[in-house]
């Protein structure tokens, strides 16, 4: 086994323990302590505005797959979907989903179809359908329009991967006036919708959807998770440039280039 | 002419009228939401039987609406099994039915049995609540009954229940006749409701005086529900002790003939079994919600009404009409409830409240000296209808409208107008029924149901004055009445009853207060209170307070941010006119080439070593994995490169990630690389698509044969002789990555450049991606051999080569767009700034300002 | 015919795979297992696709109609995506059935028409970018927000490279920028967004997200 290898063996190992660490130790705890996000408390509102004025979420899950480093964004999105569509299950209308992706679509239409049987919507023309808009950036961007400008969408949440493209969704939820959370995982992308969107999500922030809307404790265990091993990297960032200026540094090299 | 009785306060009004003159409330007899509740009911039911009369199930509606006030939620079987053993939500519910049931006169006057039909009266609307309809464990009900009697489980039985009665053998022989014949012809008596015209070839006609009782059988006495041991519930067939309570309305029995009623019982008992399935609505509303789905969503379904129970807590549907509950021997007269059960005392008690309740305007003001046996003998010819005030029939429904006339009646439905020439005359009416209609009076008075207003200007009967036995008050309090002259009192000052046993006596108080006939007035009536400063800051404050919540607040919905279009437009075309002006017009800009300093240590100064490394034939793998959208750029950025490749006679293989990857790269060396003539497969190879995006690229990277045995048009991938040796990626001589995308990159150098081994991993990228790359390049061990990044790098890369390209070509147009781009958002930004300073500022006035 | 897996096994299959790939990248011996279940989801990410047309396609059959307003750009992408389609299955055939390699149509229809289209969409995100760069101290008018902005210029200037107006500080200062604020900001967001990544994928194996459950 290499050191690469090992590290990510004992980097797994660590996330999971610490993972059902907090999960168990969180078990009886109702309160969430995190701090707030704008995005999510956005969403909440938004889905509390749906159910009284009538309207419908629009959800765009982004063209990333399953197969990539993307596939945490799309598994992120769809977690997020999860919760929406449980949350909002008292809307006249459903949400409206839109994908740019073909895997993501099916496990969207599979997300929606498990989550509308929990909570009983037997109606089928009532559940979102989770439709594929297009396969290429652009013709995604251009297809989601449609129902970004649809009158009776008052809001509109962007999670998955998104390019720069997704200025042309954010950009049009402004002009319809209904307000845009998006989270993407691509930085010039997140550029872009520091710059457009009215809430957006910032880094990390898109994968902590389920434990700002009631997805679990695991979601908050993974939160304090993320927030140990921040910690944990800071402290290495911060010891490694001690030990450089020290003159201490080929033992980090060696590490790093897995000669240990 | 004749007066109305104003449901309100009572007194009496001119016919005419639509309104109390006393009290301003509606008299009755017009129904605003008739149309509406006969449009529900059409869509309901009109499909089912369009001859049924429909009022039962009105009266079901506000039964039902009754009970679910009551109890909203239903309890749980638990709490089924033992009705004795009631939540405390219930009873709390039986106390506000109390509240709601002012008979302070009844129970007093009553003696004990009927005070305990009073709760009995209760429980019984409580046990709706309880019990429910949906036993799966019912017997399957007979169809014509009365459809709240549905919500009686029929195992509710009280066969034990006389040894619990505190008084078994008081009740008349009458009576007990009476309720044990109305047990042996369990819902027998509604079968002229349910088809009227096909049954009797009469329809509605109908005994007025009983169909009122009928409205409102759901609240029906039935005591043995306390005493029902739990395991009945648990019987498949249960016993039908007291068929006749749990299936009946039992106020009509008791107003028929004992006799007639056990003859019809056995006749019709299996005519019943049919006619019941067709007005047994209930059964078929919750059969359409148990088997589909859209009559859920039916909007003209009342919340309350539609069955909503969720599919487990369902109970299996009853949809078996063929099984009918065997009709139990009558129970012995010593088996009766005491409720039921009446002594002498009891009789002229009820007599009394008959009489009371019995008076219209014309007894009222004249205090009838005549005999109290004319009210008797005519009550003995069971012709209540048209002995009824107006203000009965206000309760009347809508199908019970139709006058009727005894004469009309054919012989076989003559029972149901309690008329039967070959049996003697009952007594009285029965006191139950008499304390039904007071409790209904009470309750009903102030918000009469849709139905029954509608009923009473459908089929209001006309009084017959004359025929009305006068009412007439006991002797002891006729003797007290004294004879005072009205022109003596005052009106504003002295009040003088005009209704009931005090008719005619001033100076009492009124039975409801002024201030509850007029509450607007009363509150304008000013009350002499002395108040401090501090006592009317604090009444000021709780007026602004009450005042506040009743106002309606504004959700101020956050400011949109407007689009600026025109600004949107300026951009557009000043882009447009330059970049297009400049590409036609223009020409290339003559650069100083870098020196040789500058080219060390830079991204495109170690890409152009690495290909100056190589040699003829030796396989380079270049990967397309960019958008067409980002042609513009990063075909201009790699035309030097892969120039340069081509220039040092490399066999270059094409591959992407991205669907549209292999089109991109043949029209990259269309329109690129014209002037090296490449040929497919003899200088180089598209490879094509490779599905599974990063996956897919691992597998790769692990066997390429394996994953694309055939090239992009179908040829043998690696058939020619550079590719014969590839095995691996590792046996590439230089990898050379182009991408608009900064995860591609990434996914490139993690998942494909931890592995190689003596290949260099090259990029040419767009220029938003070289923050991302860049570590790689500069971290050791050294991931990234060397990149070009956006036009900026290509040029150069270019001028190193010595070789001008698209990148040399597109050099001013970028730096114009450049000029333009950074002055309008400098100019746009301030003035978007300003403006949102001057918006700030503005909406601070305004908020200070309010 | 209906094939329904239920949720529990279903959860098993993809806890299972998950590990065995994840294993397979730390213990070389579990690359070949690794490898096969590689080349299954590359089989199945293909299939998925040609099942996201499909889906594609009967969504916007299903939109045509009159009371659709939109159904006029529904009816364009139908026949632009069969037009397309028998296009490819032409040049398929032609290729891999006839012999004669070209793919003419093809790259016809994606150099003239689709390349332009994108390539234009793209001009005109340039337009949004500039407008919300501008528009931003609108929005949020913070410290941030200011900042945000003049590093865009800054950036922008640094790029700009006309021999007589060039500004070599500028060059500097883009060059600094890029090099440490930039590169810093976006290690820190990729060392957060990883650790999303990596307790996203624990969830998953784990099971307590299953975007597959039914």
């Amino acid at each position: 086994m290499s050191a690469t290898g090992f590290t990510g063996i004992v980097v797994f190992v660590l996330f999971m323990g610490l993972m059902i660490f907090f999960s168990i130790i969180n078990k009886d705890r109702e309160e969430n302590n995190v701090r707030p996000i704008p995005g999510y408390d956005k969403i909440n509102q938004e889905i509390n505005v749906a159910v009284e004025d009538g309207t419908q979420l629009h959800i765009s899950l982004g063209r990333g797959g399953i197969t990539g480093p993307e596939s945490a964004a799309a598994l992120a999105g769809l977690s997020l979907l999860k919760q929406v569509i449980e949350k909002s299950s008292v809307c006249d209308h459903p949400p409206v989903v839109s994908t740019g992706n073909a895997v993501i679509s099916i496990l969207a239409q599979d997300t929606i179809r498990g989550s509308s049987k929990a909570i009983s919507v037997g109606d089928q023309r009532r559940n979102p359908s989770g439709e594929l808009i297009g396969v290429t950036p652009f013709s995604y961007a251009a297809g989601a329009l449609t129902t970004i400008r649809n009158d009776n969408v008052s809001a509109n949440i962007h999670t998955g991967w998104f390019g720069n493209e997704i200025t042309w969704l954010t950009t049009a939820g402004e002009r319809q006036s209904s307000s845009t959370i998006a989270g993407t995982v691509q930085l010039p992308a997140q550029a872009v919708i520091y710059a457009s969107a009215s809430d957006p999500l910032i880094g990390e922030e898109l994968f902590a959807g389920g434990a700002y809307l009631g997805a679990g404790k695991m979601h908050q265990a993974s939160i304090s998770t993320q927030d140990i091993i921040r910690w944990i990297i800071i402290v290495i960032i911060l010891g490694s440039v001690v030990l450089n200026i020290l003159g201490i540094d080929s033992f980090i090299e060696d590490i790093l280039a897995g000669s240990m | 002419m004749t007066d109305i009785l104003c449901p309100t306060c009572g007194r009496p009004n001119s016919e005419n009228h639509s309104s109390c003159d006393f009290c301003g409330g509606p008299l009755g007899s017009e129904d605003i939401t008739s149309v509406q509740n006969s449009s529900l009911r059409d869509d309901l039911f009109s499909n089912e039987n369009p001859n049924e009369p429909l009022e039962p199930r009105e009266s079901m509606d506000e039964a039902s609406r009754l009970d679910s006030l009551f109890s909203p939620d239903p309890p749980p079987l638990d709490s089924q099994k033992e009705p004795g053993d009631q939540p405390p939500e219930s009873l709390n519910d039986v106390s506000r039915l109390d509240d709601l049931i002012p008979a302070p006169e009844s129970t007093e006057a009553l003696p004990e049995e009927e005070i305990q039909t009073g709760e009995s009266l209760d429980d019984s609307s409580l046990r709706d609540d309880i019990l429910g309809s949906d036993d799966p464990l019912q017997e399957p009900k007979p169809q014509n009954h009365f459809p709240l009697d549905n919500l009686f489980p029929d195992d509710i039985s009280a066969p034990e229940l006389p040894s619990q009665d505190p008084l078994p053998d008081s009740p008349p022989e009458d009576d007990q006749l009476q309720e044990k014949s109305s047990m042996e012809t369990p819902g027998e008596d509604w079968d002229f409701l349910t088809e009227p015209s096909s049954s009797s070839g009469l329809p509605q006609e109908n005994s007025p005086a009983e169909e009122p009782q009928g409205d409102w059988d759901f609240l029906t006495p039935d005591p043995s529900s306390e005493e029902t041991p739990p395991q009945d519930l648990d019987d498949p067939i249960p016993d039908f002790g007291s068929p006749g309570f749990s299936e009946d309305s039992g106020w009509l029995d008791m107003l028929q003939d004992p006799e007639t009623r056990e003859e019809l019982a056995s006749e019709t008992s299996s005519d019943i079994k049919k006619e019941k399935n067709q007005t047994d609505w209930l059964d078929k509303i919750k059969r359409l919600d148990k088997s589909t789905e859209h009559v859920d969503e039916d909007s003209s379904f009342p919340d309350w009404l539609s069955v909503s129970e969720k599919p487990a807590e369902e109970p299996e549907p009853e949809p078996t009409p063929e099984p009918v509950p065997e009709i139990q021997p009558e129970p012995a007269s010593s088996d009766l409830p005491a409720w039921l059960q009446m002594d002498g005392d009891d009789e002229s008690l009820n007599e009394f409240l008959r009489r009371k309740d019995l008076t219209n305007e014309e007894y009222k003001p004249k205090i009838n000296k005549e005999p109290t046996g004319e009210l008797v003998t005519l009550e003995d010819d069971d012709e209540p209808a048209a002995d009824l005030s107006d203000s009965q029939h206000i309760k009347f429904p809508s199908w019970a409208g139709n006058e009727s006339k005894k004469e009309e009646i054919p012989e076989d439905l003559q029972f149901l107008a309690g008329y039967d020439p070959d049996s003697p005359p009952p007594d009285g009416v029965d006191a139950l029924q008499i304390e039904e209609e007071e409790y209904f009076d009470d309750l009903f008075n102030e918000e009469l149901p849709d139905w029954l207003t509608s009923a009473s200007s459908e089929g209001v009967i006309k009084p017959t004055s004359e025929a009305l036995s006068q009412g007439d008050l006991p002797g002891w309090v006729e003797a007290m009445r004294p004879v005072v002259e009205s022109s003596d009192l005052a009106e504003e000052e002295d009040y003088m009853e005009n209704y009931g046993p005090l008719a005619g006596i001033p100076s009492v108080l009124p039975a409801e207060a002024e201030i509850a006939l007029d509450l607007e007035k009363a509150a304008k009536k000013p009350l002499d209170l002395i108040t401090s400063k501090s006592n009317q800051e604090y009444v000021n404050l709780l007026k602004k307070l009450i005042g506040e919540e009743n106002k309606a607040k504004t959700i101020l919905r956050p400011a949109p941010v407007q689009t600026q279009r025109v600004l949107r437009w300026l951009i557009a075309i000043i882009m447009l006119v330059t970049t297009a002006g400049t590409v036609i017009f223009g020409g290339n800009i003559e650069t100083e080439p870098p020196t040789q300093a500058q080219i060390q240590n830079t991204g495109y100064g170690a890409l152009y070593d690495q290909i100056e490394k190589l040699y003829d034939s030796q396989p380079v793998l270049i990967a397309f994995d960019y958008q067409p959208a980002a042609a513009g750029e990063l075909h201009a950025a790699a035309a030097g490169v892969v120039d340069h490749l081509m220039e040092q006679g490399t066999y270059l293989s094409f591959v992407s990630t991205q669907p549209t990857g292999p089109a991109l790269a043949e029209n990259f060396l269309e329109t690129t690389q014209e002037a090296h003539r490449y040929q497919h497969t003899q200088q180089y190879i598209n490879l094509g698509y490779l599905p599974g995006e990063s996956a897919g690229l691992l597998s790769f990277v692990i066997a390429p044969k394996k994953i694309i045995p055939l090239a992009f048009d179908g040829s043998n991938a690696w058939g020619s002789p550079p590719l014969v040796n590839v095995d691996s990626i590792n046996d590439f001589e230089m990898i050379l990555v182009i991408t608009d995308d900064p995860d591609i990159a990434k996914i490139w150098i993690e998942q494909v450049g931890t592995i190689l081994d003596d290949t260099p991993l090259t990029m040419v990228v767009s220029a938003q991606v070289e923050p991302l790359i860049q570590p790689y390049f500069r971290s050791s061990p050294q991931l990234l051999s060397g990149y070009v990044s956006g036009i900026i790098d290509s040029m150069i890369y270019e001028q190193i080569l010595g070789r001008p390209n698209l990148a040399t070509e597109t050099w001013l147009p970028f730096n114009l767009g450049i000029v333009i781009a950074v002055g309008t958002i400098f100019i746009g930004g301030l003035a978007n700034g300003v403006l949102s300073i001057f918006s700030r500022h503005r909406s601070k006035l305004i908020g200070d300002t309010k | 015919m209906n094939i329904k897996i239920k949720s529990p096994i279903s959860t098993a299959i993809a806890i299972g795979v998950g590990i065995v790939v994840l294993a397979g990248y730390f213990i070389p011996s579990m690359n070949d297992i690794r490898f096969i279940l590689l080349r299954t989801g590359l089989v199945l990410s293909a299939v998925a696709l040609l099942v996201g047309i499909i889906n594609l396609l009967t969504v916007h059959i299903k939109k045509l109609g009159a009371e659709n307003a939109n159904s006029g750009y529904s009816l364009i992408l139908v026949i632009a995506l069969l037009v397309t389609l028998v296009v490819g299955i032409i040049d398929m055939v032609q290729t891999y059935l006839v012999g004669q390699p070209n793919f003419q149509m093809t790259n016809w229809v994606f150099t003239y028409i689709q390349m332009p289209i994108e390539t234009s969409l793209l001009a005109v995100t340039t337009v949004s970018l500039i407008y919300a760069a501008a528009s931003i101290l609108r929005k949020r008018m913070d410290v941030f927000s200011i900042t945000f902005f003049f590093v865009i210029l800054l950036v922008l200037l640094g790029s700009f490279s006309i021999p007589p107006a060039t500004l070599p500080f500028l060059h500097v200062i883009r060059d600094w920028i890029l090099r440490v604020p930039a590169l810093g900001g976006a290690r820190g967001l990729l060392l957060g967004i990883a650790l999303g990544t990596i307790t996203t994928g624990i969830r998953i194996l784990l099971g307590t997200d299953r975007p597959y459950s039914d």
